[in-house]
């Protein structure tokens, strides 16, 4: 068991991610609505510990490709919640200098590959660098986070295969939320689960439950040790529940709200929170100083980004080309 | 100098800029042991195997997509597609993720990817796998397209490619490939996005590129039976486009034809023309013409595709319409 090798220290710092990812987050979706932000967000609220809890595992020398609602792949791999922010409210300190966008960024020299707005395109893309990783004679591993909606794209499909059979270190995440956009999950795909399509390619899937973040952990431990033994790709889903809309503007209406009220019982902050405490990892005062960390670098990373100035029309036609 | 094949001359490229620089390797379909559809990379399989030549499934999306991956990690992966036709399937990491790359990291990364591609009619070859691309690919800042029309080009410019700093759409033309001509043995380039005069004149410009500046020169061959001394300008690098070499031909000549295989609408030949005439509008004697396909797709039996496909009778036909004085002469 990986997750057994965890420190006091580890713990409080994947209470952290994910503290930060939730609160994060409640900022992004109140101050979008206000009008602050530029960047139409989607809300990872409910789904943290997937990122969170894969992402914590990567070294410096890996590489991850994050998706639209897996903000922990980006604080984990060391982005700041100032660029985050910044990006956020479109300013030039955000990423490339507000030419692309927070959610999207990438930053090679971090091991964060810039992802794509289109759904699925950024798997091959994981594909190459683990190519690369190999050919470097590396024991880095490329994780690409996507969710259920990607699976039915050809790139997944195209992707899985290629990576497979060039063994390639590549972990692929699914945060499988049972939902693409407004299209529910048994509408998607007529099999019960992700993982079992793992088969078709000839590397192992397993599903894990994605709303507890050291089963996360583990699965993911595991996936990466093979990985970097040379032992090839591995499929990972993590069972979730998206707790709002697609965007921040989606009033969600195509839902049952108790359906998606239920979800919240399942909450993984919490489920995180009761094991800290009940198993005496972490007291009371200690979470509590670890999500007033939180709020003070967030409240940072706010005046950092709302003291930032925007991005000046003299830059719009730089850096198309080499 | 030796006399190459275009084919032979891509596959040098290829090999010299893998010895020069071990960061350069091949992936593509049935690239390996196969030697490519049209044979261009045969033996290199033999010299430099698995791991430089990298045979893949029928996946042009994660063959493309996995080029932008490896470029983005600092190699400099050249990617075959078998026919152009294909690159369909491969236009969402050509233009969602090869073209943007740059610009999304505002300059700090490295991106160095050449997708090779044959195309073009005239083998009875079908709809599906004889259609001219480029101009498919044109609308998109961050590419560079790169299309050769001899052997000695076709090497230059691949190696300019391999080691320029940007994803870059080579386009071959399979027409070409058995063409021979005189390449040097040592090393050598010629510089993307420069255009050449191959055959000088006075009387009227034909702008080509590809198959089709073989096909200009017949034509223009042609013409000088009757008097009508045309010059010939193969523009080689459609984006970036060298109009200034365009330009100062149509200056000289106050005349101009472009001609390429793809369809006229939407083609390379607009957009060629609407930027010539902002530069040489006071010097244009006559509209400039454009020369391409029929508009429709390509067929498939000989009678039909050589009926789709302009030829030197054709862009002869257009020059004299264009050098015929319009108002009695000046």
């Amino acid at each position: 068991m990986y997750v057994e090798k965890l420190q006091k220290k580890d713990y409080e710092e994947l209470y952290y991610y994910l503290y930060l990812t939730r609160y994060a987050d409640e900022i992004f979706c109140k101050y979008y609505k206000q009008g602050k932000l530029q960047e139409n967000h989607h809300s990872s609220q409910g789904e943290e510990a997937v990122a969170v809890g894969s992402g914590i595992l990567l070294r410096d020398d890996d590489y991850v490709v994050p998706s639209l609602r897996s903000r922990g792949h980006f604080w984990t791999k060391g982005i700041t919640v100032r660029e985050m922010m910044a990006g956020m409210y479109g300013k030039v300190t955000g990423p490339a200098k507000g030419k692309n966008t927070s959610h999207h960024m990438g930053d090679m020299a971090r091991g964060v590959v810039c992802g794509s707005g289109i759904i699925g395109g950024a798997l091959p893309v994981a594909v190459g660098v683990g190519l690369g990783i190999q050919k470097r004679g590396q024991d880095s591993v490329c994780l690409v986070s996507f969710g259920d909606g990607s699976t039915s794209r050809g790139d997944f499909h195209e992707a899985m295969n290629l990576a497979a059979v060039w063994k390639l270190p590549v972990i692929f995440v699914c945060e499988n939320n049972f939902i693409a956009m407004g299209n529910s999950f048994k509408k998607e795909m007529a099999v019960d689960n992700v993982a079992i399509r793992a088969s078709a390619y000839g590397m192992p899937g397993v599903t894990a439950d994605g709303n507890d973040v050291l089963a996360v952990y583990e699965a993911t431990a595991e996936a990466i040790a093979r990985a970097r033994k040379g032992d090839g790709p591995s499929l990972l889903e993590f069972t979730t529940h998206r707790w709002s809309g697609h965007g921040v503007k989606d009033p969600d209406t195509y839902r049952d709200r108790d359906e998606v009220e239920g979800y919240k019982k399942d909450c993984p902050l919490v489920n995180f929170n009761k094991h800290l405490i009940e198993k005496g990892i972490l007291t009371v005062e200690e979470i509590a100083a670890v999500e007033q960390k939180v709020i003070s670098v967030v409240d940072d990373a706010i005046e950092y980004a709302e003291q930032s100035e925007l991005p000046t029309a003299d830059i719009v036609s730089t850096n198309v080309y080499a | 100098m030796a006399e190459i094949s275009v084919r032979q001359a891509i596959r040098e490229a290829m090999r010299e800029e893998m010895l020069r620089d071990e960061k350069v390797f091949l992936i593509g379909e049935s690239i390996g042991p196969y030697g490519g559809c049209f044979k261009v990379t045969e033996g290199l399989w033999a010299e430099f195997g698995d791991e430089k030549i990298m045979d893949t499934p029928l996946s042009e999306s994660a063959i493309v997509g996995c080029g932008v991956g490896a470029a983005m990690m600092g190699f400099k992966p050249i990617v075959e597609l078998m026919f152009a036709d294909f690159v369909t399937i491969g236009m969402d990491q050509l233009v969602n993720n090869a073209a943007k790359m740059k610009y999304l990291h505002d300059g700090d990364i490295d991106f160095s990817m050449v997708l090779r591609m044959p195309q073009g009619a005239g083998a009875t070859m079908g709809p599906h796998h004889s259609q001219s691309v480029e101009s498919w690919i044109m609308n998109i800042p961050g590419i560079k397209i790169v299309l050769p029309s001899n052997a000695y080009d076709a090497k230059g410019l691949l190696k300019s490619a391999v080691r320029d700093n940007n994803p870059i759409v080579f386009i071959e033309h399979k027409l070409l490939y058995n063409d021979k001509g005189e390449v040097p043995t040592g090393d050598y380039t010629v510089p993307l996005g420069k255009a050449k005069v191959v055959r000088e004149g006075t009387d009227v410009t034909i702008i080509a590129y590809s198959y089709m500046v073989k096909i200009a020169l017949q034509a223009a061959e042609m013409l000088a039976q009757e008097g009508i001394n045309a010059e010939v300008v193969d523009v080689r690098t459609i984006r970036p486009l060298d109009i200034d070499t365009l330009a100062d031909s149509v200056k000289k000549t106050e005349k101009a034809v472009i001609v390429h295989e793809a369809p006229v609408f939407g083609g390379a030949a607009g957009e060629i023309a609407a930027a010539l005439q902002e530069k040489v509008f006071d010097y244009l004697d006559a509209p400039i013409g454009r020369i391409g396909a029929a508009e429709t797709p390509v067929p498939y039996s000989q009678p039909l595709e050589h009926a789709y496909l302009p030829n030197a009778k054709t862009i002869a036909a257009k020059v004299r319409e264009i050098v015929t004085p319009r108002w009695g002469g000046k």
